[in-house]
């Protein structure tokens, strides 16, 4: 056991996906610590599904946040304190099911934080339902005569919403995806990563994955370019697709303020409310 | 003293009383900026949305952030993160927004979350009559969120009281780290009146703080309450919405399952021992017949046996829930009704259940209306 695992019991399958995510981001955290990032200040959270099972895994602070939701946690805690980097982890049916209204907004006002979606087409933890990324015929135990409608490409759907760091990593290729991964934490404002993840037991994608993924060479230099790359289907491109410098959301809405380390005092306070509602009298 | 009349409806008294006008809204958000509020977020639904309106407009006068995010999901999601990262938060809505902020109330029972929620009610159910006045939403405020867990039930009865129990309220979710409502009515929310508030008597929400050492989030203390920390610090700090153990890591095995819910229950009382302290029952005038009611009806009734120039005690519990039974030994088997604004006669049954209280007359409006102070005294008039 490493310094970034926790003592809880590791209840993922042999073989399945969220190991390479997991592997991943410690060395993600890692190369992030040897740039003078500490690690203190990397706070997690999940949503529920076997990807969120990470949040007990790392050995970092955070909130193990509910279905769909993490997204808003992790703006919240960013809103409060935007010294912290923050990150969401999420499964597919979590950010683009349950969720996805917090990740087209997230993307819609660039909110300074980072999210990993889990992307392995299919409801592990619930025993193997469709997801929004199924694949349009893909049969489970909710559409036993396969799924009939087609599936969302979630890097064109944030490239629209306004995301200004675009990837996609393979949970096969550990260190491109720990480098993703990195290079997602360290940009100022939303940044994506999907990842695509086997799940051995629902949605063995590994053959295909290994044979069809492929490292892109450099990053696309403009939006257009990204959303070519990101429709790409025989052939899947893996790396930063996108990554533009944009104002971010909480220094838009209230400048260099941190609301929590630059609190008023209770006198302050006081003060003000008395300069605003009780104005002097002559 | 002089009464003047104006169209033989209300009661005006000639002074020369200093204060500043405020309705309901207004007092609320002062009175939670007063007890330490860092962060507003809300989705605007009417009679709730002035108080984002205020807070948006003076954010920076009064040294806070007012945030209006994609719904409700997200504005109670994101007030749970903000109080994880150590900021006062407080969120609200009417009755279709707050439903969709359930799953997030039973989060912050669950996380052990300190957030404020304002319900702010129109008639209903659903859509309802969102302009106007109703108190139908007492056992959905009281009830809130799936799962067992303690909570804070709170209404004022004047625009006054609105300002300092919002900042009690505040303090309370702080003390206790579970969520609260403050819950009122269009009728308050949009009343204006002419109020002395005083910033120096509102309390301040502070929260038990770690001492250093190896920090547990979910520690195990007699009064239920754990230490709190705030990120970043080089001690692990975990909410989880799991049931978990002291470290907040998921857990499944029984003995700590068991641990949590009585940390968890053993809140509830010390909650109830700390409101026993506490003034969590306004009583005006004396003998009887006794009238209960509570929130914005109170100024009614209290503008009615002025009106009608009736003698009577009116009981209102400002807190209800938990709810005050410790203050309501007197009135059982005594001469009393109930005046409140639900067509099911929430209040009464709730007085019933909780206090043993059995009213013999209720009286009742719903069509969204506040009460007339003519009728209402005629009604109670009629009731004795």
């Amino acid at each position: 056991m490493d310094d970034l695992t926790t003592y809880a019991e590791n209840t993922w399958c042999p073989g399945c996906g969220n190991f390479g995510i997991f592997n991943a981001f410690k060395k993600a955290v890692r190369k992030l610590e040897e740039k003078g990032i500490e690690r203190d200040s990397i706070i997690i959270s999940a949503g529920i599904g076997c990807h969120a099972k990470i949040f007990d895994y790392l050995k970092l602070s955070g909130f193990y946040s509910i279905h769909g939701r993490a997204m808003a946690t992790v703006q919240g805690i960013k809103l409060a304190n935007p010294d912290l980097r923050v990150v969401a982890f999420a499964g597919d049916g979590d950010a683009l099911g349950e969720g996805i209204s917090h990740m087209i907004f997230a993307a819609k006002r660039n909110a300074d934080i980072t999210v990993i979606v889990h992307d392995n087409g299919v409801y592990g933890l619930t025993t193997g339902q469709y997801t929004p990324t199924s694949e349009k015929g893909f049969k489970s135990p909710s559409t036993p005569r396969g799924n009939v409608e087609e599936p969302l490409n979630p890097l064109t759907l944030m490239l629209e919403a306004g995301a200004t760091f675009v990837a996609r990593g393979y949970s096969g290729k550990v260190d491109h995806l720990a480098d993703i991964i990195a290079q997602a934490i360290e940009h100022e404002g939303f940044s994506f990563v999907d990842v695509l993840q086997p799940c051995v037991t629902f949605n063995n994608t590994y053959k295909t994955y290994n044979e069809s993924v492929e490292i892109l060479d450099q990053i696309p230099t403009s939006y257009e370019e990204a959303c070519a790359i990101a429709r790409k289907k025989v052939k899947i491109p893996i790396g930063i697709i996108y990554r533009v410098n944009k104002p971010v959301f909480h220094k838009e809405l209230y400048g260099e303020l941190n609301p929590v380390v630059m609190r008023l005092s209770r006198e302050e306070k006081r003060g003000r409310i008395k300069k605003l509602v009780q104005p002097e009298e002559e | 003293m002089h009464h003047p009349q104006i169209g033989r409806k209300f009661l005006l008294e000639k002074g020369e009383r200093k204060g500043v006008l405020l309705t309901g809204n207004e007092a609320i958000a002062l009175g939670a900026v007063a007890g330490g509020l860092d962060i507003y977020l809300a989705y605007p639904m009417t009679p709730a949305t002035s108080i984002l309106h205020y807070l948006a407009a003076h954010d920076k006068e009064l040294g806070i952030v007012a945030v209006h995010p994609e719904n409700e999901i997200a504005v109670a999601n994101m007030a749970i993160g903000a109080a994880f990262a150590g900021a006062r938060t407080m969120v609200a809505s009417s009755g279709g927004g707050f439903s969709l902020m359930q799953e997030a109330f039973s989060l912050a029972g669950m996380a052990e979350a300190p957030v404020l929620f304002i319900l702010s009610s129109r008639p209903g159910p659903s859509t309802g009559v969102p302009t106007y006045t109703e108190q139908a939403d007492l056992k959905f405020a009281i009830s809130q969120g799936q799962g067992e867990f303690p909570r804070i039930v709170s209404s004022p009865g004047s625009v006054e009281e609105a300002f300092y129990l919002a900042a009690e309220m505040l303090g309370m979710v702080w003390k206790f780290q579970t969520p609260g409502v403050l819950l009122t009515e269009k009728h308050m929310a949009e009343s204006r009146k002419n109020v002395g508030i005083n910033v120096e008597k509102v309390t301040w929400a502070e929260p038990l703080l770690h001492k250093g050492g190896k920090y547990k989030r979910y520690v195990d203390t007699a009064s239920g309450v754990s230490p709190m920390l705030f990120p970043p610090s080089d001690e692990l700090i975990n909410w989880s919405s799991y049931e978990h153990d002291k470290l907040g890591v998921t857990t499944e095995n029984p003995e700590q399952i068991i641990r949590m819910h009585d940390k968890r229950r053993r809140k509830l009382e010390s909650i109830m021992k700390h409101m026993k302290g506490m003034r969590t029952v306004n009583v005006f005038g004396e003998g009887e017949p006794i009238i209960f009611t509570y929130g914005s009806t109170t100024m009614s009734v209290l503008e009615a046996l002025r009106y009608g120039n009736i003698k009577a005690r009116v009981v209102q519990p400002i807190y209800l829930e938990p709810f005050p039974v410790w203050e309501m030994e007197n009135y059982r088997g005594r001469e009393s009704m109930v005046v409140e604004q639900s067509s099911m006669g929430q209040f009464a049954s709730l007085l019933k259940e909780k206090a043993g209280v059995n009213a013999g007359a209720v009286i009742k409006r719903y069509d969204g209306r506040p009460f007339d102070p003519v009728e209402l005294a005629n009604a109670i008039r009629e009731g004795i």
